[in-house]
């Protein structure tokens, strides 16, 4: 079986029912399951096992926004949920305090909820009717995936990082269409979990349902799809061009001046990928407005702790809480027209970070920190 | 009913772009919907016309709000090469219908009928074939969404 099926325990493209374990959405799509969740249900099913992060836009810079989030402490004081208001991000926060344990089936109502795959459970976003169903049924319906199983092999060069590793494996799936697909990693594994959350957090952009990194239980011996290998020794930092995440080319041949750069999200602001930004910019200036922004609260704590918020600020960067951070454009540093932004992000969609006139490009916490120095894209092959 | 032909790869920050999208009421999201890519959208939208996208319409941010903005805009369904796969859920359970198949012979501002339920479209003399949702999802879609559907049937069923 696939690691799909031996969760699902079904056979790939059946339909079925399952229980969920654990459910969870954030203030930007809580809203909206609020408006679903009210049309049919009165009382959310097991409220215990569902958890609300206050992550996209917090704190409120509007009063609409700050009027909306009432609404949903209100809705989560009457059915008795956990808000997490400023703990961070929700797929940081979730397996950070304790939440995903004895979980197998998770869904989120946030499209990069398979971050969680990274701890080897089935975990999908969904849409705000979906969660609210779910929310009161204690349950929902999922089409098995097919799975693609991707083997890796070897160890990733020093300055390379998991976010050039998914770059390279989003580049490779070009033409080769992953929706409604899962993906599955298996073989060298030997990640830290900061960055193996990165492989799952970024699958997504291959329009993967959800991926799934081996944990050492499962058997790994179904029918796939499509078996790639991938050699980490041979990777080499790369970036995403505009205005896809698979539009990527090596960071060497892309000469590009930028105005922003943001360190952080769900994709790469844990400590590991931090600690090693401070590394870069211990000593040195940025050149160019750089905001660096911890995914969550006990994160941010470590990274007083080590010394790390310190070296960041001597070097000229702008801190912000735990959070998404500018990733969708709302606040903290939205892009201007024409500017080019480089984001350690997992989306570079026009309009994304703001005007749909700026270009965005994506790469790893190592890349943009040299670049952030440079005030261009530069390799940190060539500088470090 | 009028055919509005997007590209391939529409994300849900082009529908409804992450800015705009503070709302829960339909009527405001159904002005913003395309609001930077495509301003006429909007303003020009009839009820019962018809979106046509090419690979992966609608992938990216699970944001229901880019489902209900077109629901709201009052077109009749959307045909795709492919769906993202939350935005696909999204509508279904918003009861719009959706069609998959080769879309490049449809072209913005083209006249056609189409049947939802049957996968059939008519472009003046032509029609062709394209899949339609099956068994339990357009019967969802002819509820008007899934809260009605599992209101009626007291229960989430896939039978």
């Amino acid at each position: 079986m696939t690691i799909v099926e031996e969760l699902l325990n079904a056979k790939a493209g059946e339909a079925v029912i399952r229980e969920v374990d654990l459910i969870y959405a954030h203030d930007g799509t809580m809203p909206l399951i609020i408006e679903s969740f009210r049309k049919t249900f009165t009382k959310v099913r097991k409220p215990d096992r569902a958890f609300i992060f206050f992550d996209h836009v917090y704190p409120a810079p509007t009063v609409k926004i700050a009027n909306l989030q009432r609404e949903i402490r209100e809705f989560a004081r009457e059915q008795g949920i956990r808000i997490f208001e400023g703990y961070g991000i929700s797929h940081q926060v979730v397996p950070e305090d304790g939440l995903l344990e004895g979980a197998k089936i998770i869904i989120g109502a946030d499209s990069h909820t398979p971050t969680l795959g990274a701890f080897g459970v089935f975990a999908v976003g969904m849409g705000a009717t979906d969660t609210a169903i779910a929310l009161g049924l204690g349950k929902t319906w999922f089409r098995v995936p097919e799975s693609v199983r991707v083997n890796l092999e070897g160890r990733l060069g020093k300055n390379v990082m998991a976010m050039d590793l998914m770059l390279h494996l989003i580049g490779l799936l070009r033409g080769f269409d992953m929706n409604y697909k899962a993906l599955e990693f298996f073989g060298n594994l030997d990640f830290s979990i900061d960055e193996k959350m990165t492989i799952a957090n970024f699958s997504v952009e291959t329009n993967a349902k959800t991926a799934i990194l081996d944990n050492g239980t499962f058997s790994g011996d179904g029918d796939y799809l499509r078996e790639i290998t991938i050699e980490l020794g041979q990777i080499e930092p790369l970036v995403a061009l505009p205005h896809h995440p698979s539009n990527v080319e090596r960071v060497e041949r892309v000469k590009r001046k930028i105005d922003q750069v943001f360190i952080g999200s769900c994709t790469n602001g844990r400590l590991e990928q931090l600690r090693k930004v401070a590394e870069i910019l211990e000593g040195e200036q940025v050149s160019v407005r750089t905001f660096i922004g911890p995914a969550s609260r006990k994160i941010y704590l470590q990274m007083i702790k080590e010394g790390i918020m310190q070296r960041l600020i001597d070097a000229g960067v702008t801190l912000l809480p735990p959070g998404c951070g500018p990733c969708l454009g709302r606040h903290m540093g939205v892009a201007g027209d024409g500017e080019g932004i480089l984001s350690t992000t997992n989306r570079n969609f026009k309009g994304r970070m703001g005007s749909p006139n700026a270009e965005i490009y994506l790469a790893s916490p190592v890349t943009a920190a040299v670049s952030a120095i440079y005030g261009e894209i530069t390799n940190p092959e060539d500088v470090l | 009913m009028r055919v509005w032909k997007f590209w391939d790869n529409v994300s849900t920050d082009e529908i409804t772009p992450g800015r705009y999208n503070l709302t829960k009421d339909p009527q405001e999201l159904a002005k913003i919907a395309f609001i930077e890519v495509r301003p006429e959208f909007s303003q020009n939208v009839k009820p019962g016309d018809v979106i046509v996208g090419g690979r992966n319409f609608g992938i990216g941010s699970s944001r229901e709000s880019a489902a209900l903005a077109l629901k709201a805009s009052g077109i009749s369904g959307i045909i795709a090469k492919s769906f993202g796969r939350i935005f696909y859920r999204n509508c279904i359970n918003l009861g719009i219908p959706l069609l998959i198949g080769d879309t490049d012979w449809l072209n913005d501002g083209d006249e056609v009928e189409v049947d939802w339920k049957r996968g059939i479209v008519r472009k003046g003399d032509e029609i062709r074939k394209f899949k339609p949702l099956d068994g339990f999802l357009f019967e969802i879609v002819e509820s008007g969404g899934i809260i009605e559907y599992v209101r009626r049937r007291g229960d989430l069923c896939i039978e």
